[in-house]
Order: C-alpha cells, then structure tokens, then sequence
C-alpha cells in the first residue's frame, strides 16, 4: 500500500467532510419548497450528492470518529430537508417517470434511512417499464440505484454498458469535458461507487486502465479539479485500481485550509454563501475519492 | 534570447519548413529536384545548410521510402551542414544529447544510402550516448515522449540502433504521449509522436490505439505546416495508406 | 562544391545556438485541453445526474 497516497487520501477527505458539514446549513431548501423544485439543481441535486458522500462514509467505514459523525449529521440534516423521504415521495408521486426521486432515495436506504411509500410506488414504476429517456451512464444510476433499494427484476448491464460512451472504447482522444463526466459515472454505476470493482467488464477496465493517466494529466493541466477528482475516483473503482502519488499530493495541494477544493483554477469567490455553492461539488467529489481511495488501499 | 538568436531561429525554421514541403513534394509524385539544387536556390545558404541539419535524416525519406536514387552532389550537401554547423562535442545536456542522436541518424542513414562512408565530417559510428540517457525513464511517459517526439527523424527505417529498440519496447508510453499530445491540441508533436506509431506498428507491435484513425485526426486537425504534413506523409507510408 | 565557394566557411555562433533549440523543440507550453463549453454540455447539465459536474463556469474559459 501507498502510504503517501492513503495520508493525502485522509486528509483531503477528512477535511473536505469538515467543511461541507461547517457549511451545511447554506445548502438547504427554502422554507417553502414543493415537491415541484423550481430549481432542482440549485439545492436538491448538492443535496442528494451529500446523500452519496454520506453513505459511502458510512459504508466504508474508515473515517475518523469525528468525520464518521459528521456524515452521519449530514445525512440526518438531508433526510430532513426532504422531510424524511416525504418530498422525494410528493415528487415521484407527480412526476412518476422521474428518476431523481430513486437516484436520491438509494442512497439514504443504504444508509438505513427508507421511506416505504416511496419503495412501493417505485417497485411500481420499475414495474411498468416507465422512465422517462436519459441518456445511457444515466440510465445505469437508474440501473444501480434500483440494485441498491432492491426493487425490478435485475438489469441488463452489458446491453446498458454497450451504449455508453465508454462502452463503445472509443479512440481515447474522442473525448471532451462533459464527456469526461459521462465516462466517469459509467464506471461509478457500474461498480457501485467502488464497491463491485469486478462488475467492470474486463475490456473496458483495461481501456480505461490504459487512458486514464493520459485523462488525469491533461485535465490536471489546465486545472479542472472536479473532473480530475472524478478520474481520480474512477482508478479507485478499477478492478486493479490506479493510484499515482503525484496526483493525489497535488489534489491536496490545491485544498484550501478550511477544507474547500476549488473546482479549477479560477478565483473563489468571497461571498460565502456563492463559495458554497461554486465549490460544493469539487469537495463533495474529493471527499468522496479520499473515502474510496483509503478504503481500497486499506483492504488491499 | 538575443534578437540575432530569434532572428536565427525563425530563418533556419522558416528554411526547414521550406525544405520540408520539397520533400514532401516526392510524396505527392512531382519531381524531386534534390537537396543540392535546392540549396542552391536559396538566398542564404548557411541558412540553408541549416535547415538539411535540422531536417536531417529525413532529407533521405524519398529515398529511404520511395527509392528516389540519391546524387552525389546531395550527399555533399549534407556534408556540408555537418561542416558549417559543427557536430556536437560532449554531449552534457538534453539539448546535445537530442542534436547528437538526430546527427548520428543522418549519418548513419546517409551511410547506409551512399554505401560509403560519406565525408570525412560526418562520421559517427558508435552511437552517442544510451537510450535511457537521452529518453529518460517510460514510467515518467509525458516528458518520455515529447524526448521521443524530439527524436522523430530516427522513426525512419533503416535508422534502427538502441533509440528503435527502446521505444519499441514502449508501446503504451508512446501511445499514452500521442493521445496527449492530441488532446491538449499540440499536433506538431501529436504528429512527430503519430511516426513513431506508425513505425511500431509497421514492425507488428501491438497499439492500444489505432494508428490510421490517429493520423488522420492530426491530418484534419493539425493545419498546413510543411513539417507536419511531411511526418504524416512518413507515418502514412509506413502505414502503407495512400497520400492525402 | 558551388555550396562552398558560395557562402562563409561556418554558421555565426547565434545560428549555431538556435539550431540546437530547433533539434529539441520542446511542446507547446500551453494545453488547448477541452474545457466546459455550452455546446458541448446540451441539456446534459439540466438536472445532470449526481456528481455529473459542478455548477458550471459563468463564461467558457479558455487557457
């Protein structure tokens, strides 16, 4: 095991988590939001992502004392901010070929928090077949998401697998940042987040062996910390999983003092409450990678 | 830099990439009118020898590629530029150690071509240096392969020698460095590096890329440079696809 | 030789310099790397799925 790694993976997590935690209060909804959202991606979208660090802290299980807490207050403070799975149920009700609702809930479920109205209006939406069209690394979230609850009959992975970008392995240079994104969710679904490394079927884990370094070192370039903390998290999901030093010092190199990780190389913004939100998602994914990244190390 | 030392600069580029399309010239099927007559057509003829330095050995890729026959009167060409610009002495930093390796393809393919030794000047049997010396390590495979896209006029055949054999063993690096150098839009070096390719896998070594597909997303991408186009059209040849 | 009778019998000193630069021509010192661009993201970025990607730059930023 890589002890430089695994140090820099703690610290950057532990001191990610402390600030989303810190700061946790500037991301909760407006007194009167309905289940309608105006603007999902404003507070529900970083909302259901501090679902996912806090269930992948609890699930590995290699935070500190004071983190594990952290996560786990984290993760009480969303489950009341969707009035304990009452909002994703209002909205799954109105909206029922939405997938958010189920991308959100898996994670809480996993972490014990489950609403039963809602599994049984979505064991009735996977039921009928009814989704509304997304595109294919998004219909594996679906695919995880139902695996995690437990509810369907099971997926066809390689038939989802097969119209994603990576699962075309296209030539590694016919790639751009968004797409970058889609790549790196085919493998977080694929696997679980890391759990089911051996669910990367084997040609696609030895391309995305092949090219990611060559992925990391352009994008770290010109400083985009979010997509390099996503690549970084993928070599963690690999079935023989990447980990070079260098990245994750300069990963923690760019790491405020306080915790925060920018998301590329332009200024942060003074204001607090637009720091926040500019800069929930890069330390959302960096604590998430430090978590993986020490766990993987740790049982191998 | 000195304004003379810019001024140096560009002349021997803007001449290098002059002499580049005249080659590139043979590959498009019009006459090749010979390096000699060439340089005797230019306005400055140091300048001039400057540039069959720097091109190299690829002055010999008609020959080498396409069977032009070679004449006398090139071969003292190319003695002439080891003439006017002296070789390297020891060679103690990256900069020599690259000059060295490019000199010592020249000579040894215009060795190979004029099947005498040529002049008294350019004379280099033993390679200069170690592979490893002038590449450093595989593992480091970013700065490995712009050292190798620094090399590209040993990614010729007939050079071969210890260069050859080391980045034959690294397929990966050197794939890993041209799909970089694509992606951060460098295809000047994406198409030195795209040579490289294409003579390994000219010589059957497995890629994890495609090496047609490669090329010709530098041809579509990577503009009018002479000496770009020049390294496709080698790298193309060895691919055995036919010229743009 | 017309090539030696035509021109000085070597290359001054700066000539010599920069061919050796031009031997080891170094890369281009700045990445053009794909960056965000709205063309790129689509309706992607429209209730993206989780983790897809930060609340995206103000303008498209070029390197």
């Amino acid at each position: 095991m890589s002890t430089a790694v695994a140090h820099a993976a703690h610290e950057i997590s532990s001191r990610a988590i402390t600030w989303l935690h810190a700061n946790r209060h500037l991301g909760g909804f407006p007194s009167e939001t309905t289940a309608d959202l105006g603007d999902p991606d404003s507070v529900y979208k970083p909302l259901s992502e501090t679902v996912l660090l806090s269930s992948l802290v609890l699930r590995e299980g290699v935070a500190g004392p004071g983190e594990a807490q952290h996560a786990r207050e984290l993760l009480d403070f969303a489950w009341q901010q969707v009035r304990e799975g009452d909002l994703l149920y209002e909205r799954q009700l109105r909206h029922s070929v939405l997938t958010d609702p189920l991308e959100t809930y898996a994670h809480f479920a996993r972490s014990g928090k489950r609403h039963e109205g809602l599994e049984e209006l979505l064991a009735h939406s996977a039921a009928l077949g009814a989704l509304t069209e997304v595109m294919p690394n998004r219909r594996l979230a679906v695919a995880n998401a139902r695996r995690i609850v437990g509810i369907g009959d099971g997926e066809d992975w390689a038939e989802l697998t097969r119209v994603t970008w990576l699962g075309a392995t296209p030539q590694p240079w016919a790639i751009d940042w968004m797409t970058g994104y889609c790549l790196t969710h085919t493998v977080f679904h694929l696997t679980d987040w890391g759990a089911r490394p051996e669910d990367m079927p084997e040609d696609l884990a030895d391309y995305v062996a092949t090219w990611l370094p060559v992925w990391i070192d352009i994008w770290s370039e010109v400083e985009q910390w979010d997509l390099v903390a996503e690549l970084l998290i993928v070599g963690v999901c690999l079935p023989e999983p990447l980990f070079q030093e260098a990245d994750w010092k300069r990963l923690a190199g760019v790491q405020h003092a306080d915790g925060l990780v920018p998301r590329d190389g332009a200024p942060v913004d003074d204001d607090p409450l637009q720091r926040f939100s500019d800069q929930q998602h890069p330390t959302i994914v960096a604590a998430i990678a430090g978590t993986l990244a020490l766990s993987r190390l740790l049982s191998t | 830099m000195t304004t003379d030392g810019r001024i140096a600069q560009l002349s021997i580029a803007d001449a290098a990439a002059t002499l580049a399309g005249r080659i590139l010239d043979a590959f498009h099927g019009d006459e090749f009118t010979g390096l000699a007559d060439h340089v005797d057509s230019c306005a400055d003829q140091v300048v001039a020898l400057g540039a069959v330095r720097l091109v190299g050995a690829d002055v010999f890729a008609p020959h080498l590629l396409l069977s032009r026959p070679l004449a006398g009167r090139d071969v003292a060409v190319v003695a002439d530029s080891f003439a006017y610009f002296p070789a390297v002495g020891e060679p103690d930093t990256h900069e020599r150690r690259v000059t060295a390796w490019r000199d010592w393809a020249t000579a040894t393919v215009l060795t190979r071509l004029a099947g005498t030794g040529p002049d008294e000047a350019v004379v280099f049997a033993p390679p200069p240096d170690t592979a490893s010396a002038v590449l450093g390590p595989a593992d480091a495979w970013q700065q490995w392969s712009v050292h190798v896209a620094q090399l590209s006029p040993l990614a010729l055949p007939e050079v071969g020698g210890p260069v050859v054999e080391a980045v034959g063993r690294e397929g990966k690096a050197l794939a890993r460095g041209a799909v970089r150098a694509v992606l951060r839009r460098d295809y000047v070096n994406a198409a030195r590096l795209a040579r490289w390719v294409a003579l390994l896998s000219h010589s059957g070594t497995r890629l994890p890329l495609d090496p047609v597909l490669l090329v010709e997303q530098i041809r579509l991408h990577g503009g009018t440079g002479p000496r770009l186009l020049l390294d496709l059209a080698v790298a193309r040849h060895q691919l055995g696809i036919e010229p743009a | 030789m017309s090539v030696q009778t035509a021109v000085r019998s070597v290359a001054t000193p700066e000539q010599q310099v920069a061919l050796g630069r031009l031997m080891a021509e170094p890369e281009t010192s700045v990445s053009d790397a794909p960056l965000y661009s709205p063309q790129a993201a689509g309706l992607a970025l429209l209730l993206a799925l989780l983790l897809v990607s930060p609340s995206v730059p103000e303008e498209p930023k070029k390197k």
